[in-house]
């Protein structure tokens, strides 16, 4: 079952229910038709000025000749876009399907909706009320297809529900030709012929009018024999979970940003929850009155829509940030995924709590600064701490190109690394000074030569390495770099 | 082991106070015994107790602190667990464990004592890592003996709560309430860089005490190379 909903003299519709004028003789003018202001035509004509004559295709002074006191209106496109907004909200209300067919037309998909199925009648009566409240007079036709629907909601007064294919057979018959709109050329021939029902126009042999009236004359045919079965082309509203606002009075402190913050979390998780979706990250934008700006891509460790957990990670956030200038503007935007319906690994320890723990790390790299806390990546170097540490939940890894065997006594990092003067007896390290501290080296190992980056001259490196053996029985790494000795660690 | 029986009202008052709180008591059972040490390699079956504190005091540099933190690491993800390193002095090398093994490690970089100790505090209030192992072995002793007994106090008490592991690395004794203390006071050579670091750990000379019974056993790490 299909329903259709059509808004008579749309664009007349559009402008009057936005318009003070209570006048009843009323024409709307397309401006855009024509150019000079003499070539005017109406559009539509209100019901009492039809009654006097006037009706569309009129020029105005036409018009105004058969109606003096005919007020004349123009066109608004931003009127005509609210009203087929509202129009498709009324349809949306009732099924997630719907087509938006025409300006000032919608056909709905009712086949998987049962409640509507057997109640049309009412169901048609709720859409005309829920119209009417909008100002907006709509006729509602109900058939098996969409084309029919849209031929049953012309002729509705204001419901028309056409049941089977009795009453649709018997509807269609009397309907006149011109219900189709067909062009104004087939119109004529059409007249010519004597066809003024669409009975009689499917009297007619179906390849005989292919053949006279072309593609147009075919789709006829096929409407007025009872529609043809097609897809309709389904309304998709873009998917944006994006709330702005631009704060009146700046703000300078954190508890009424967070307000605002929550309240729009709110919406932006109500509308994840409509669609089914979860967020994955939020970008959070702060704009201040010194017109710098604040943005950061928060991610949410397990995608969720909890109001709480979400509110909580702005908080987190929030907390470690401070501002010189009080804050204008706000924006939050939430990234949305479907929810994770995967299972973990049977032997893989995963997290109790992925995003709590992502709080935790939110608060710890707060204390310690980005880049301290997170996972190593080792690079494809064998360069001192080439290293980078990432986003303990990011899963990008780099491999390291050159084969890793850990050495067996680990190194301890020295950082930074210290300058230290070394006596070199007999070409090997005797001993060294680190600042005030004099070690006397009893064993060293080396030279290893190490080198890399020759083929840039700006990052080239090498540097020699030793490793000794100090009278107190610690192992250190020093390391020669330009003549140049610094310690870069303690082994074991 | 301590056979003195105690005077009845400490006796009744511990009583009451194991009714009055007994959340606190909750986790407080010994699960384990570390210093059961008696395999092959005593690094496998080195029990860091949930919701324990396990100091592990590396007083001279150059004594396996680095090496057992390695080992640890290469441990823990070998069982597929999440271990985070709060690397109190900035110390660790990435490139002294196995690419893998760094996968399942958070590494936490700090410079003072005190902020590692705040980090800890979030892990442990986190619970999400089952074992997370404090680094303050590159720090002097007196900064780290200047920490207020009361910081080791309230770590004990996040880990049993959480139920989380913390093995804590120190220049000198000063965990207080440390339920395990390992004394490493290895000498490596320098040509033990060149041996396999399994061997390293097997052989590495450690003592194991429990602190409230205050029994060290010497034989422990002979026993166990």
């Amino acid at each position: 079952m299909h329903a259709a909903i059509w808004l008579p003299r749309f664009q007349l519709q559009a402008v009057l229910r936005a318009s003070s004028s209570r006048a009843a003789l009323i024409a709307l003018v397309d401006e855009t038709a024509a150019g000079a202001k003499d070539n005017e035509r109406v559009l539509h004509a209100s019901e009492a000025a039809e009654q006097r004559g006037v009706h569309a295709g009129m020029t105005t002074s036409q018009a105004q000749a058969r109606c003096a006191a005919l007020v004349f209106l123009h066109r608004d496109a931003a009127q005509e876009g609210r009203a087929q907004s509202d129009l498709l909200h009324c349809a949306s209300l009732w099924t997630p399907d719907y087509e938006s067919t025409l300006p000032g037309c919608c056909v709905l998909d009712l086949n998987h909706h049962r409640a509507v199925l057997g109640r049309e009648q009412i169901s048609g009566m709720k859409m005309h009320e829920h119209l009417h409240a909008q100002s907006l007079n709509a006729r509602i036709g109900f058939a098996a297809n969409a084309d029919l629907a849209m031929l049953a909601a012309q002729a509705a007064q204001p419901v028309l529900v056409l049941s089977d294919a009795k009453a649709e057979s018997s509807f269609l018959h009397r309907l006149p030709v011109s219900t189709l709109r067909p062009s104004a050329e087939k119109l004529q021939v059409l007249t010519l012929w004597g066809v003024r029902t669409l009975g009689e126009l499917i009297k007619l042999p179906r390849a005989d009018v292919t053949a006279r009236l072309g593609r147009e004359g075919m789709m006829l045919w096929d409407i007025a024999s009872g529609g043809r079965e097609r897809l309709l082309k389904l309304v998709r509203t873009p998917l944006g979970f994006r709330e702005e606002m631009e704060l009146e009075h700046s703000i300078e402190c954190l508890d009424p940003l967070m307000f605002i913050l929550r309240g729009m979390l709110q919406g932006l998780c109500s509308r994840l929850a409509d669609v089914w979706l979860v967020a994955a990250s939020m970008m959070l934008t702060l704009r201040f009155d010194d017109q710098t700006e604040h943005q950061r891509a928060l991610h949410v460790a397990e995608p969720t829509r909890d109001l709480e957990l979400l509110f909580r990670v702005l908080q987190t956030h929030l907390d470690g940030l401070s501002a010189a200038a009080p804050m204008k503007f706000v924006a939050l935007e939430i990234h949305p995924t479907r929810p994770a319906g995967n299972q973990g690994q049977l032997f893989e320890r995963a997290l109790r709590d992925p995003n709590r723990f992502a709080e935790t790390l939110t608060q710890i790299e707060a204390l310690l600064g980005v880049g301290r806390v997170g996972r190593a990546c080792l690079l494809p170097s064998r360069r001192t701490d080439a290293f980078t540490v990432v986003g303990f939940n990011d899963r990008t890894t780099v491999a390291p190109l050159i084969a890793h065997n850990p050495a067996a006594l680990p190194l301890r990092r020295l950082r930074p690394t210290p300058s230290v003067r070394v006596t070199v007896v007999d070409g090997k390290p005797g001993s060294f000074q680190q600042g005030r501290e004099q070690h006397v080296i009893t064993r060293a190992e080396g030279p290893w030569l190490l080198s890399g980056d020759w083929w840039d001259a700006t990052t080239r490196w090498d540097k020699e390495v030793w490793t000794v053996q100090t009278d107190d029985g610690a192992l250190y790494q020093l390391a020669r770099q330009h003549d140049a000795w610094v310690l870069e660690g303690l082994l074991g | 082991m301590n056979n003195i029986p105690l005077p009845a009202n400490i006796v009744e008052f511990r009583e009451f106070l194991r009714a009055r709180f007994p959340e606190a008591h909750a986790l407080a059972m010994p699960e384990a015994k570390p210093a059961g040490v008696a395999t092959a390699s005593w690094l496998e079956s080195l029990h860091l107790g949930k919701g324990t504190i396990t100091e592990v005091v590396a007083s001279a540099a150059s004594n396996g602190a680095g090496l057992l933190i390695s080992g640890l690491l290469q441990r823990e993800s070998a069982c597929r667990e999440l271990t985070a390193l709060v690397d109190g002095g900035d110390a660790f090398d990435p490139w002294s464990i196995e690419a893998t093994a760094l996968e399942r490690v958070l590494w936490v970089r700090c410079r003072e004592p005190n902020a590692a100790i705040r980090a800890s505090d979030l892990l442990l209030r986190d619970g999400n890592i089952p074992l997370v192992i404090l680094d303050l072995q590159m720090h002097a002793p007196r900064a780290v003996q200047s920490l207020p007994s009361s910081v080791w106090h309230r770590l004990r008490m996040l880990a049993e709560r959480s139920g989380t592991a913390l093995c804590a690395f120190t220049p000198a004794r000063s965990v207080v309430c440390a339920r395990t203390r390992v004394r490493l006071d290895h000498r490596f050579d320098l040509m033990d860089q060149y041996q396999e670091r399994n061997t390293l750990l097997d052989a590495l000379s450690v003592q194991v005490e429990r602190q409230q019974s205050r029994i060290v056993l010497p034989a422990a790490a002979k026993a166990i190379a």
